[in-house]
């Protein structure tokens, strides 16, 4: 999840006058907005709402673990990608590293697999049983675990690589974009000026990217703090798994909200460092002349580094994966046939592409909006319900059962009585409250790739169709919707495929014996069948590759075919 | 059929962009509208369009009020052709197409003869399958003329419509527009912030000062002769500004002694002095005789000035120079001196004043007119 929300600033003055024209459309997209933002607004509700408190009791107990570890753990896989992602970035954006056009998509590829997955499978290889501890026995001759050490795969160590390896993309996409945009000139200069290139990169380029990279990280940080299937594999005491603990083991949800009000701090933190960094980045702008960066050519043991550096993290984070995936896919290719696994196939396929759906036309809703009107009251509104791609699924999770729940009992109540028979969970049992969860979750993907779209399109082409006779929705059929067709299946896709991978929050509020293949995976794994886990698995990751093609696209050519002359966002 | 603006005034926020405006533009008519950028010039023709709500004042298509205090028709049911500065051609859509969306009432037959009218008349017929982003600026600019004139609008509005084409290709394109607009019949109201092109479109012309009043109308080659604002007669061209006090019907400034008749003493005056009004002379060259002192309405004695550069222009060669003996913060002046000029004459160089180039002004506030 991620796509660099647009905060494209449309003057003030032209669009004011399009207000009073434009009522219908403000008042559908303030109910959709608000609707969104109950979620979010019941969990901050909850933060500052006295209840019966375990509070206490926590934090006499866990809660220094769960934030110790926390912390932990998103400041190692934050230096871990911190390093990959740069550093591949600035490889390739530099330097003629052999297979440099393959590196530059085939880097982002470790986005498509879930850290749940990498999990189960590193630890398989890895573990006592596993074939690399296995071959070290027979090589050297030992025996027992007490003849040797090697690494535990299950700990903090093991969590903060497997998130490491799969979420560098972040950073490297976002920091290779901002050396991409750097004009090559500044970079000259800086060498003219007496500053090798080593120095020119930590002088010059590094502190340019900053803003980007920043937001970089906090995507990624974001992501680490949403993770549950790894840490619950590695029994790695996160909120996360706090929130879990005490909800589906202790049965306690009061409890639960209040380590999500925790979470929310940090969130809060993210957000924070993401949309300071954003603005900041209106000013690391060198140059709109773009001038492709001459690459260096790297010889002998240089490019030999350069190479092995980005094939690294290729490799063990995307073709080792996927190598054993297929391996043991194809061991279980008959029970991945069977019918739990195509049922809980079109049960994620049905979530994610309802999700896909109705995020889309939320986001064409509320982009449009905010495009016809904007102001301030309805660009806050909508700001606040596209907060969910930063809220941990476990939180947004407790943020949609509370009212849904509440909903549910209220009509129950009123149907007992006044029927006299109980119509069950109508809202919370079922995969509404999933799809549901999912919209708020995603939506920022949605309203963000639309609204970035839509900002390239001149406001002049809605003033030429509206004198030529256009009214509102006429515009937006037939002059908006067409141009941004590609922007809006990239968002439906980028939706479907987030909804496939989704874990936390499928666990949580998913009906009775509902089964997705996400699911799927984290019991198969969690019960240590892995060759069982390998079929759904391959299968997520298979969906999960389409929207990183679309963003290596993106990354390549990253001037998009825009609306209108003159409109030069770059 | 024509436009007319009453008493138009806008503000954004607390800042008054358009103060009190009123232009008339009868059927046939083009009007054109003249001042810096950001003076609110757009924001009046998006008001007559009706993207922008009316504050204050009316728009009046022929006898019906399209906005005024109480009535507000929407931009899509007042018929105007509206060109942008960057056209704002729909990019998913090919040239037919783009013509075709403004009609929507026109059975298919008469709306394929229509498109092939208008395509034919701004010369665009065998591009018409071809997509904007395949057009040179030029042909984008006729496509977006063809589309809003296709509907038949009464009036057509014109932003800055020319300032997007390269400078070879704008002189012949707006020649084409004035002729397609002419033969037309609308009434036309264009804005630019360029004086060359308000000087060779308008039939009538405003011109309006950056605090959005109106400070001079008039038709073109009159405001240009007769600037009736300081403000006025330096937005055609860079020109110099020198100041005095009124004595005796006259003032003394460092380019020489400049005839105010009618100021009282004691009044603050203002001369505005175009590039072309000033004239350089090498001293050892022959003296100015009585004929050519009466050709250029020379006035006055030269005054010794240092040439600081001069650079050709071509037929000109653009002069900046300053009054000898004045120091290095003392202001420079500029002129454009038929052919050649030596950028370090031998001899003393004297400059002279064409006094009929100049424009006096003097401030309200400072002085009545004098008294006969």
């Amino acid at each position: 999840m991620n796509v660099s929300q647009a905060t494209t600033q449309i003057g003030q003055s032209t669009r004011s006058g399009l207000r009073s024209l434009t009522d219908g459309w403000t008042i559908s997209s303030f109910i959709i907005a608000a609707f969104v933002a109950i979620p979010i607004l019941t969990v901050i509700g909850l933060a500052i709402s006295p209840e019966e408190s375990i509070w206490q009791h926590l934090a006499s107990t866990v809660l220094p673990r769960y934030i110790r570890t926390t912390l932990g753990l998103m400041i190692g896989v934050g230096v871990g990608t911190f390093i990959i992602g740069v550093g591949t970035a600035w490889i390739v954006t530099t330097c003629n590293v052999p297979g440099r056009r393959i590196f530059e998509w085939a880097l982002l590829l470790p986005l498509a697999i879930p850290a749940y997955v990498i999990a189960f499978l590193y630890t398989d290889i890895l573990e006592f049983a596993g074939p690399v501890q296995g071959l070290l026995r027979e090589t050297f001759g030992w025996v027992t675990p007490h003849d040797y050490w090697f690494p535990e795969i299950r700990s903090l160590g093991g969590a903060i690589l497997m998130m490491t390896l799969v979420l560098y993309p972040y950073v490297y996409m976002l920091a290779r974009a901002a050396f991409l945009e750097q004009s090559h000139g500044v970079l000259e200069v800086s060498r003219t000026l007496g500053r090798g290139p080593w120095r020119s990169f930590f002088n010059v380029a590094l502190p340019l990217a900053r803003p980007a990279i920043v937001i970089g990280l906090s995507l990624v940080m974001m992501e680490t703090l949403n993770d549950f299937g790894t840490v619950d594999f590695f029994a790695v005491g996160t909120l996360t798994l706090g929130v879990f603990d005490v909800w589906m083991n202790m049965n306690n949800i009061g409890g639960a909200a209040q380590i999500a009000v925790l979470m929310l701090i940090f969130v809060m933190f993210l957000i924070g460092a993401e949309r300071f960094a954003r603005r900041k980045q209106r000013f690391h702008h060198t140059t709109s002349r773009q001038k492709s960066m001459p690459r260096r050519d790297v010889t002998g043991w240089l490019a030999t580094g350069a190479f092995l550096s980005c094939l690294l993290p290729l490799f063990f984070g995307f073709l080792l994966p996927v190598g054993l995936l297929i391996n043991g896919a194809l061991g279980h290719f008959g029970e991945a046939i069977d019918g739990s696994f195509l049922a809980s196939a079109g049960n994620s396929l049905m979530l994610s592409g309802l999700a896909a759906m109705f995020a889309l036309a939320v986001g064409v809703l509320l982009a449009y909006g905010l495009r016809l009107r904007g102001g301030a009251l309805l660009t806050g509104i909508t700001r606040f319900a596209s907060l969910g791609y930063a809220i941990p699924g476990a939180v947004l999770a407790i943020g949609v059962i509370i009212p849904l729940a509440w909903l549910d009992n209220s009509f129950d109540a009123i149907a007992r009585q006044e029927f006299g028979f109980s119509p069950g969970l109508i809202l919370s049992g079922t995969i509404f409250a999933l799809v549901f969860g999912y919209v708020v979750r995603f939506l920022a993907l949605s309203v963000g790739a639309i609204e970035q779209s839509l900002g390239r399109i001149t406001l002049n082409i809605d003033g030429a169709a509206r004198t030529l006779g256009a009214s509102s929705s006429i515009i937006l059929m037939k002059v908006h919707l067409p141009i941004i067709r590609g922007s809006m299946i990239t968002a439906a896709l980028l939706v479907f495929v987030d909804g496939m991978k989704e874990l936390p929050m499928t666990i949580i509020m998913r009906p009775f014996n509902f089964e997705t293949l996400a699911t799927q995976v984290h019991q198969f794994a969690a019960a240590e069948q892995f060759g069982q886990a390998a079929p759904p698995a391959l299968a997520i990751v298979a969906t999960g590759i389409l929207p990183v093609i679309l963003l290596s696209v993106a990354i390549t050519h990253f001037r998009f075919f825009s609306g209108g002359d003159g409109e030069d966002r770059g | 059929m024509g436009l007319y603006l009453s008493n138009i005034s806008h503000r954004f926020g607390a800042k008054l962009v358009i103060n009190n405006v009123s232009a008339e533009i009868p059927s046939g008519q083009i009007l054109c509208l003249l001042g810096p950028s950001g003076c609110g010039k757009t924001t009046l023709l998006r008001i007559a369009a009706g993207l922008e709500k009316l504050q204050q004042g009316s728009v009046r298509f022929s006898d019906e009020i399209v906005a005024d205090a109480n009535t507000h028709v929407p931009a899509e049911r007042r018929g105007v052709g509206l060109m942008f500065q960057d056209f704002a051609l729909f990019p998913h859509l090919n040239v037919r197409d783009n013509v075709a969306f403004g009609l929507t009432e026109l059975s298919t037959a008469d709306e394929n003869s229509r498109i092939d009218q208008v395509l034919e008349r701004v010369n665009m017929h065998d591009q018409a399958e071809a997509f904007p982003h395949t057009l040179s600026g030029g042909q984008q600019q006729r496509v977006a003329l063809a589309r809003a004139l296709a509907p038949k609008p009464a009036v057509m509005l014109l932003d800055e419509p020319f300032s997007g084409l390269d400078q070879n290709m704008r002189v012949q394109i707006r020649e084409e527009t004035l002729g397609i607009l002419k033969s037309s019949g609308v009434a036309t109201l264009m804005v630019t912030h360029n004086p060359d092109e308000a000087l060779f479109m308008a039939d009538r012309m405003m011109v309006m000062g950056p605090d959005g009043q109106v400070l001079q109308e008039g038709l073109p080659n009159e405001i240009y002769a007769k600037p009736a604002h300081a403000y006025v007669a330096k937005f055609f061209g860079q020109a110099n500004s020198v100041t005095g006090v009124a004595l005796g019907g006259k003032i003394e400034t460092p380019l020489g002694t400049i005839d105010v008749p009618d100021c009282r003493d004691g009044c603050e005056v203002e001369a505005v002095i175009r590039p072309a009004a000033l004239v350089l002379k090498i001293a050892d060259e022959e003296p100015l005789d009585d004929k050519r002192r009466r050709s250029d309405f020379i006035f006055g004695h030269g005054v010794p000035v240092d040439v600081i550069s001069a650079r050709s222009l071509g037929q000109n060669t653009f002069v900046r120079f300053r009054i000898s003996g004045a120091g290095e913060d003392a202001p420079d002046f500029h002129c454009r001196q038929r052919g050649f000029f030596p950028e370090n004459p031998d001899a003393e160089v004297q400059a002279f004043i064409r006094q009929k180039r100049i424009f006096i002004y003097h401030s309200e506030d400072s002085c009545q007119p004098a008294i006969s």
